[in-house]
């Protein structure tokens, strides 16, 4: 399976009406707030919407709605804040202030992901993928970091996030259609979590490179589930790119703000 | 490690070992305000994010600002996926930076320094 970050590999369909109601809201928003959104910004926000809300390779288009909703609800979760405030979160055990029927286990994958993924370790993720698949999970963790964007950008902006808890489906395909649960095979164990995308090897331009993957590690740590990769480079590619960014701040800016973040989240990669 | 990377391209000598301080100068043009964008954003605090806001737009202009706030959105959204799958540094960036992953503390977001500290 090909896989790129050139083009959005995503389903071509247009969305219902709701939906379309949804991405009207976000276009007035961006407008109306008075800054200078770059056009490109607005059409992947928009692509990024609707992807969220279609059918995935795992989800239904309902149980992906579900997933949003829950992801928002983590941040007023109150077992969440008493485990951001401890010394180590495995140690608060209770039940988190859920939105939605999801079942309990995704119910922590989206609170633990959505508030604390600095302290995440591999005991935990492998506790909790004894119940859920690594690809429901790769899943969720792609819309997850979407809507994350989506929502740090509209808060930096000082608008209010898109509302998606109100979207009705209207029975088109895209939202009425069976996940076809299909894994990509070509994936490797490469010492993270969870398998890696298979990426082509460089043809060596330097003693360095040479013999390494050409596709860095964060393209490739959501490569079982490519669909998820294709939604979410889609979006993350029109804030940040390594070359021909339309930007108005330095490269050196650029990585000092990424670096600062990353550090706020205590991101080793 | 691409601070470190973009810094040497444009000949800056940047203070990388500050990267995961607070109040430290760096060395990055305009990086007060910057970096108190990456704050604002990570936080998300409305009345902080309103004042930072207004200040950069002052200080850098409303496109940089914008383009400041899209980079720290996307960044509060990538980690999460690096986090969450355990990802392994590229294997080119674990042999080049391990002396600023020391220097930095960097290292204590390592899996191994996590599963130490917090299972």
């Amino acid at each position: 399976m090909e896989l790129t970050t050139e083009s959005s590999g995503l389903p071509e369909h247009g969305p219902n009406a709701s939906v379309q109601q949804l991405l009207l809201d976000l276009k007035h928003c961006y407008q109306s707030c008075g800054l200078p959104i770059a056009d490109n910004v607005v059409a992947s926000h928009r692509t990024a919407l609707v992807a969220l809300l279609d059918t995935g390779t795992w989800f239904t288009a309902q149980q992906r709605q579900s997933i949003l909703r829950e992801i928002r609800r983590a941040q007023a979760c109150k077992l969440c804040l008493q485990r951001r405030e401890a010394a180590s979160p495995n140690w608060v055990q209770g039940e988190h202030d859920a939105a939605t029927e999801l079942p309990k286990h995704f119910v922590e994958i989206i609170h633990r992901i959505a508030t604390d993924s600095g302290r995440l370790t591999q005991k935990w993720f492998q506790e909790v993928t004894a119940t859920a698949s690594a690809q429901e999970y790769i899943e969720i963790t792609g819309m997850l970091a979407m809507l994350v964007i989506l929502d740090s950008y509209a808060h930096g902006l000082g608008i209010t996030p898109i509302e998606i808890d109100t979207v009705q489906f209207t029975g088109d395909a895209a939202h009425t259609g069976e996940p076809t649960r299909q894994s990509n095979a070509a994936v490797v164990d490469e010492g993270a979590w969870v398998p890696l995308m298979v990426a082509p090897k460089s043809e060596g331009q330097s003693e360095i490179t040479s013999g390494l993957p050409e596709v860095p590690n964060i393209v490739r740590a959501m490569g079982i589930v490519p669909l998820a990769v294709a939604q979410f480079f889609q979006i993350m590619r029109s804030h940040y790119g390594l070359q021909d960014m339309d930007v108005q701040i330095s490269r050196p800016q650029i990585e000092l703000i990424a670096a600062r973040v990353s550090s706020y989240n205590d991101c080793f990669y | 490690m691409l601070l470190r990377e973009s810094g040497e391209q444009q000949n800056l000598n940047l203070a990388l070992d500050s990267i995961t301080a607070e109040a430290k100068n760096l060395g990055v043009e305009n990086e007060t305000v910057l970096l108190k964008i990456a704050e604002a954003v990570y936080k998300s605090n409305p009345e902080q994010m309103t004042r930072c806001r207004d200040e950069a737009i002052a200080i850098i202009g409303a496109r940089a600002t914008v383009d400041a706030i899209g980079v720290a959105a996307a960044f509060n959204g990538i980690t999460k996926v690096a986090n969450a799958t355990g990802l392994p540094l590229d294997e080119s960036t674990a042999s080049s930076t391990q002396a600023l992953r020391r220097d930095s503390g960097i290292d204590r977001f390592s899996e191994t320094w996590k599963s130490r500290q917090y299972d």
